[in-house]
């Protein structure tokens, strides 16, 4: 019997050598962090805030192979002992999908009043701010000025070929929004219409955003739709590329913008720094900070420089509903299986 | 079995250890589920319908899961027979090379041959053929079957290993070498070989990374996107029961005959390849078993080679390798602490099942874990274990020690259980009677006798959990990134050379463990022959 102890006392005396390493920061203030927003832009903004305030930031990123979801599953899997004081998503449906699941904590924080009056929950849910827009990326090698989509519907035109156009898979990410933001713009008929005629032309489903740009930028495809910040990172690095902006026309529907969400989660273990954290996200400087880093395309508010482009500031926006958005994302994720996993 | 009744079943006490920390997250999940559907609250349930689509879906993917099977047993024995026919001299560690790269993640396979087509392509297209659009059904069957190949390799080599020399060598009096190679050869490594194959359709089931990245619908693919538009993991495991049944069922079949692996080399009982079919290969199998090795050098070259040129220079890989060092060191310390952790539970469980009775249920009991796949397993653990009680365990890195443990100690427990019926009795015995206490028998009779098993044991997890990427980010605490969930990240941004130098790390990494732990076998090997 005294090995048996012996063996089970070496199992205590690993984890709690865990636990004591995991365990020390917290007898100093600290926060924890899920966030959705790339790690190369989030992360900096994290250490510039521990500098800041002092508040140690204790954060997880998502990955693009948990197709930017996992977070947000996860925190409705940690529910009955939530470990995330805040969530810091790169998008809007998943956090609205928390608030309905009864999993958010009602924050007003004081800086929302700087912000539109649409990128703050009636009730205090949470706050959007900043944004990126979808986007054509071309290959300016492939096609000429003139021959340039202008249109997200020009992608059904009978002027390309579909297999010289790439789209992520719309049943994940901004591209499963996307779907659920044109549902809820167009009706369900005419956007269930636009996505089968983009089945039966053959363009390119791909496995994400990213391979969109790589694809488009290597030369494979000729353009293809993906958001502002993976568009300009291949820009930046001065691949044959140009960013066309959809749908800009007089009457043009204007293309989605989709804001970054911040929110305090229900019954977190640190409140207090939380809030901190939601105020520090949501001041001009911070937005400044994400605009200059590359991350917000789009900035929420007038005295915020733009970025890359600077044009992007006067871009035109799908007049859109966020919680309406989020309510046809079942239906617009359901369709999108059928006609693309398939 | 007396080395049980007298020494191990004091471990036993460990099997509920093994039990809570591998069949934990299956019994919450499943308890929920079962919540869920009698209380109505998982809500429509017409999206969980198995319709004509996902029928479909799912009969491609069993397609695409047969075909890498397939071509894994054949590809797996040419190769096998090669190992088997060249196991002395310098072409003997091509077996160690081959079995070192069951242990390299699919990722870093498919980012290679995407690499080595790009580079092929302008050769292509300079001699006027078209350039090679490398998405579909064919380069994800490739890259998969790439990925697999080592484990229906080493299956098949272990089967070939179990055929009796002197049965070839009398046949041989009555039929032809090509005759005896197809009737008494085949039929005796048929089992192992089929047991690799089952082992290859059960990762190809699982597997949508691959497939989604070579733009292939898969119906793992089809569950997971069910379960990231609703958050909620009842409805999804529902669906997924079929396919958790199959895999189940495949896993029963199949368990047993892994449990008759040897890890030690070899064990004297076997004289190995028959010595006529050694000097007078036919023809025929003499083609194949070098086409097989051929295939295997293309699978350990490609990535290697490409991830060489894609790092670019040493300056790169040192930089990134020193930015990574957090990264490093979580996930060397985690994937130690998981490889110690099984070897006691293991052997608790190889214990229980080498014990008299109800030997069929127990295997049944201790692969379930196995029909898990990794992010299901992950949901599963973040329900069972994230409760105020056990916070310290949670929110530290030992929850991902404990999630690594409960998907890789299976395979731990089947190492112990072969290493355990390795052991001569008499011997335990002996140390039994003699040795001054129950520690003394262990430390220099029972201990020693399973070190080959051991090592074996604990290289495989730690590199196993070295590439866990599925489980691992739905539980890992918040700062403890572990390298393979950097790399998930930086592939996101296409820096391409970051990838690459942390993908060459991790190679060398797992190359450098395995090949101690292969040097550690065969000298523990020696030492048991002396």
């Amino acid at each position: 019997m005294k090995r048996v102890v012996s063996i089970l006392a070496l199992i205590f005396v690993i984890f709690t050598f865990f636990s004591l390493t995991a365990c020390s920061p917290a007898k100093n203030r600290q926060v924890v962090v899920y966030t959705s927003v790339d790690q190369v832009f989030s992360e900096p903004l994290l250490k510039q805030f521990e500098k800041d305030t002092g508040i140690k930031v204790l954060p997880l990123y998502d990955t693009e192979a948990t197709k930017t979801t996992g977070l947000a599953n996860r925190i409705v899997a940690e529910k009955s002992n939530p470990r995330a004081d805040v969530f810091w998503n790169g998008e809007f449906t998943q956090t609205i999908m928390l608030k309905e699941k009864g999993l958010l904590k009602a924050y007003n924080s004081p800086r929302a009043k700087e912000l539109p009056p649409n990128f703050v929950d009636s009730e205090g849910y949470w706050t959007a701010f900043g944004g990126r827009a979808r986007v054509f990326i071309i290959n300016t090698d492939m096609l000429s000025k003139e021959e340039y989509p202008q249109s997200l519907f020009d992608m059904v035109d009978d002027r390309y070929q579909g297999s010289d156009i790439g789209l992520s898979y719309p049943v994940f990410g901004t591209s499963a929004t996307h779907s659920a933001a044109l549902y809820s713009f167009l009706g369900n008929e005419k956007a269930l219409d636009f996505f089968n005629k983009i089945k039966k032309k053959g363009i390119q489903i791909v496995d994400g955003n990213s391979v969109v740009r790589d694809l488009v930028a290597d030369g494979k495809l000729k353009f293809g739709i993906t958001d502002t910040d993976d568009a300009l990172s291949a820009v930046k690095k001065g691949k044959p590329v140009e960013v066309v902006i959809p749908d800009q026309g007089e009457n043009g529907q204007g293309t989605l913008i989709i804001p970054n969400t911040v929110a305090v989660i229900s019954g977190c273990p640190n409140p207090d720094e939380a809030k901190v954290f939601i105020d520090y996200i949501l001041s001009a400087e911070t937005e400044q900070y994400l605009v200059d880093a590359g991350w917000i395309d789009i900035p929420s508010r007038q005295s915020v420089k733009g970025g890359f482009y600077s044009e992007f500031k006067k871009i035109k926006g799908m007049e859109i509903d966020f919680n309406k958005v989020y309510l046809e994302m079942k239906a617009s994720t359901k369709d999108m299986q059928e006609i693309f996993v398939r | 079995m007396r080395f049980f009744r007298y020494g191990c079943k004091r471990i036993n006490v460990l099997l509920p250890v093994y039990l809570a920390i591998t069949m934990s997250p299956l019994l919450f999940l499943s308890i929920e589920s079962a919540k869920s559907l009698i209380s109505g609250s998982i809500g429509d349930l017409s999206g969980l319908v198995l319709s004509y689509r996902r029928l479909i879906l799912l009969g491609e993917s069993i397609v695409l899961a047969l075909s890498v099977s397939l071509a894994g047993m054949v590809f797996g024995t040419m190769g096998g027979l090669f190992l088997w026919k060249y196991e002395k001299g310098v072409l003997k560690y091509l077996r160690w090379l081959v079995m070192l790269f069951i242990l390299i993640p699919p990722y870093i396979h498919a980012q290679s041959w995407i690499l080595a087509i790009d580079r092929l392509n302008p050769l292509v297209t300079a001699i006027g053929l078209p350039a090679m659009d490398f998405n579909g059904y064919i380069p994800s069957w490739l890259v998969q079957l790439m990925s697999f190949l080592p484990i229906s390799t080493g299956l098949a080599l272990a089967g070939l290993k179990t055929v009796d020399p002197d049965t070839v060598d009398a046949s041989i009096l009555d039929t032809s070498l090509g005759k005896a190679f197809i009737r008494i050869v085949l039929p005796q490594a048929a089992s192992h070989i089929f047991a690799g194959g089952s082992l290859l359709f059960i990762l190809s089931l699982s597997d949508y990374s691959i497939p989604s990245l070579f733009r292939v619908n898969v119906f793992s693919l089809d569950i997971f996107a069910e379960y990231s538009s609703s958050g909620d993991f009842t409805g999804p495991f529902l669906l997924s029961v079929p396919y958790l049944a199959v895999t189940f069922l495949l896993l029963s079949a199949i368990y047993p005959h892994l449990a008759k692996l040897e890890w030690n080399g070899s064990s004297g009982k076997r004289a190995g390849m028959s010595l006529v079919f050694r000097k007078d290969t036919p023809v025929i199998v003499s083609i194949v078993m070098f086409l097989g090795m051929g295939v295997l050098l293309v699978q350990i070259f490609v990535p290697i080679i490409n991830l060489i040129i894609e790092t670019g220079s040493l300056k790169t890989f040192m930089t990134v390798v020193a930015q990574s060092r957090n990264e490093i060191y979580n996930s060397l310390s985690v994937s130690f602490f998981a490889a110690l952790i099984c070897m006691p539970i293991s052997i608790a469980a190889a214990s229980g099942i080498a014990s008299n009775g109800m030997g069929k249920l127990k295997w049944l009991f201790v692969s379930l874990p196995l029909v898990m796949p990794a992010s299901l397993m992950g949901i599963g653990a973040a329900a069972a274990w994230n409760r105020p009680v056990l916070s310290a365990l949670y929110g530290s890195a030992a929850i991902v020690v404990v999630v690594a443990a409960a998907r890789f100690a299976p395979f731990s427990a089947v190492i112990m259980y072969s290493g355990i019926k390795s052991i001569e009795p008499a011997l335990t015995d002996v140390t039994r009677i003699y040795g001054k206490s129950l520690l003394d028998s262990w430390v220099r009779a029972r201990l020693p006798l399973m070190l080959p098993s051991l090592l074996a044991s604990f290289f495989i997890v730690f590199a196993l959990t070295a590439g866990e990427l599925g489980a691992t980010l739905i539980v890992s605490p918040p700062g403890k990134s572990t390298l393979t969930l950097k790399i998930y990240n930086y592939l996101h941004y296409g820096a391409t050379d970051v990838v690459s130098s942390l993908c060459l790390f991790v190679t060398i990494l797992l190359l450098l463990s395995g090949t101690l732990a292969a040097a550690a076998l065969s000298f523990s090997s020696k030492l048991r022959n002396l």
